[in-house]
């Protein structure tokens, strides 16, 4: 017949190996140390992406104004094309440029160029010196 | 003296194979201290040997990467490295990688970085080029020596033509090697004369130093040779023999970097000449984001760019604009290999294939340390950078760096040869170069390469 155990005796063993338990998952998880993340991408949630730059939102929002582009009418600028596609207007190439990092001009072709493949055609300029040349079919901007 | 007569004799204090910087810095420093030695070197006195078959190549490097880079020529890859120097940082051998730490300090090796400097042709000041810049990132940048590398060859060829105590052994590759029953020390050195199609070998004595320095890659080739008896391969013993090649990714031109710091115009002590900046996040930036070590270079200083005009119109104060190529450690990884192939070429010797991936992890360390460096610069007001993801995952080169293939370390276990260099168990047997560096930190191995030679070279001394 098994020994009898008294149940104090019991209840304290019962109570002392819970302990020892809870003291050794504390030990070894420690639940409380915060999870590091491995290689964050750290600019989720302050800063923004502008063409890969990483940037505070202030910065986006000043270095996309379009009053960063000087305008300069009747002129065309040869440079380094980085891209070019049809726009509604000279604005809609404007915005289109400041939204770039490496767009630093463009030539945007007004609706009257003898050309028809031409017209309402903006150029994307990456090059850091643009040459100016006078033609009243285009109107242009700088950065 | 330089021959190529393939007629050798054993009457020397020690055998050093490879005239890489490896090997004629440890050749050299013999000779100094007036020992004999004889140096094999399977090129010729002029250009490399080029007619052995070339590696074979699996993983991300290209096809002849390998081969192109190592080179049988007198003064091995020192004919063609590109001459940047910097020494491994105290956390390079303080902190481990996946277990795997040096058994040595940096202190140790500080006074040989000294002399390495000076051989190759910099001022030992730039053994103590590092600075915090800003809380986050130390500066330390590279000594390039005006792109005027040391040519070992070109630098000691007098030296060696004169010197009646280092003779170099021309067209002479070494096959293999025999040693004592208990492996305890090399007995013979088996090697082929290519110009008369001969074998030889060598008898050697337990007090004669053999030191093999032919390279990352010819250094496992040659302890992996099999022998005729099909027992293990002397000097792999160890079987870590090839295994844990590590390159350096470079991600190149992968960050643009607009800080407030002219680098260009700052001072620095006078043996960098013209330097290339670097910057390298500190200990505890590492610490925080699990990080391994990794260099952002900053060149082609401007401040004719839209973000530091910008930049400096917000602030007040000038800002420069630099293109960044990250140069990151890897992770040793048993995968990244030298294996032997099938194919031997004429003196039966076996063609090495190679295997080297870059690792999640690896570009990931790239990659987390720009942005880690963004962030830092926004916090501290000090500059913008540009990540380009495309140039870390798509496109990326190497340092021609090959290092790892036999480890160093404190036991057989997980290391070829122990903290002085010497194969595990050998009396006499040596290894000398890259092969031996158990993590490759950022730093081009050259310098730590010399240093590891020239400490080596003292230890022999001591032997005989």
């Amino acid at each position: 017949m098994a020994p009898r155990i008294p149940r104090r005796a019991f209840l304290v063993g019962l109570g002392g190996v819970a302990s020892v338990s809870l003291a050794f998952g504390l030990w070894r998880y420690h639940p409380w140390a915060a999870v590091r993340e491995p290689y964050p991408l750290i600019t989720q949630n302050r800063y923004v992406d502008w063409g890969e730059w990483i940037l505070t939102p202030a910065d986006k929002a000043r270095l996309t104004a379009t009053a960063n582009i000087r305008l300069i009418e009747d002129t065309v600028l040869a440079g380094e094309e980085m891209a070019e596609r049809p726009t509604e207007n000279v604005d809609a190439c404007s915005s289109w440029c400041v939204q770039l990092p490496d767009c630093l001009g463009f030539s945007y072709a007004k609706a009257d160029h003898p050309d028809p493949s031409l017209r309402n055609n903006c150029s994307l300029k990456g090059a850091s010196a643009l040459t100016q040349s006078a033609d009243a079919h285009f109107t242009s901007g700088v950065r | 003296m330089l021959f190529n007569t393939g007629l050798l004799n054993s009457r020397y204090d020690h055998f050093v194979i490879g005239s890489g910087p490896a090997g004629m810095s440890v050749a050299l420093e013999l000779a100094k201290a007036n020992k004999r030695v004889l140096m094999f070197e399977s090129g010729e006195g002029t250009g490399s040997r080029d007619d052995l078959p070339a590696a074979l190549n699996y993983g991300h490097y290209p096809a002849t990467w390998w081969t192109r880079l190592s080179r049988r020529a007198l003064g091995g890859s020192s004919t063609i490295w590109s001459g940047w120097c910097t020494t491994l940082m105290d956390r390079d051998f303080s902190s481990p990688i996946a277990g795997v730490r040096w058994p040595l300090t940096r202190d140790e090796l500080v006074p040989f970085y000294r002399r390495a400097a000076v051989i190759l042709d910099r001022d030992p000041s730039i053994v103590d080029a590092e600075w915090a810049l800003f809380p986050g990132f130390l500066y330390r940048p590279f000594s390039v020596h005006e792109n005027k590398p040391t040519r070992f060859a070109v630098k000691y060829r007098s030296v060696m033509e004169a010197s009646d105590v280092l003779h170099v052994a021309l067209g002479c590759s070494v096959l293999g090697f025999d040693a004592t029953d208990s492996r305890s020390s090399i007995q013979k050195i088996t090697y082929f004369h290519h110009p008369t199609g001969a074998t030889q070998t060598l008898s050697i004595k337990p007090t004669q130093g053999v030191v093999v320095a032919c390279g990352g890659i010819g250094t496992p080739q040659l302890l992996l040779q099999p022998r005729a008896d099909g027992g293990v391969p002397i000097g792999n013993e160890s079987g870590q023999a090839g295994r844990f090649l590590m390159e350096h990714p470079h991600f190149v031109e992968a960050g643009e970097s607009v800080l407030s710091f002219d680098l260009d115009g700052r001072a620095l002590p006078p043996g960098f000449d013209k330097p290339v900046h670097a910057l390298i996040p500190d200990s505890a930036l590492l610490e925080q984001y699990g990080l391994r070590n990794c260099a952002v270079d900053c060149q082609h200083q401007t401040t004719d760019h839209l973000m530091a005009r910008y930049l400096s119109k917000e602030f007040s104060k000038p800002f420069y604009h630099y293109r960044s190529t990250i140069r990151t450690e890897m992770i040793p990884s048993e995968s990244n290999r030298v294996y032997l192939t099938g194919e031997r070429n004429g003196a039966g010797f076996y063609t090495p294939a190679v295997r080297c991936v870059i690792g999640a992890d690896d570009y990931l360390n790239g990659e987390t340390t720009l942005r880690v460096l963004g962030q830092a610069l926004i916090d501290q007001g000090l500059g913008r950078l540009r990540v380009f993801n495309n140039r870390i995952y798509r496109t990326f080169t190497g340092g021609g760096h090959f290092m790892g293939t036999a480890r160093m370390g404190t036991s057989r276990s997980n290391s070829v040869v122990d903290r002085d260099c010497r194969v595990h168990g050998y009396q006499n047997f040596f290894l000398a170069g890259s092969s031996v560096f158990p993590k490759s930190g950022y730093a081009n191995p050259t310098l730590t390469i010399v240093a590891l030679a020239l400490r080596l070279a003292e230890t022999l001394v001591k032997i005989g």
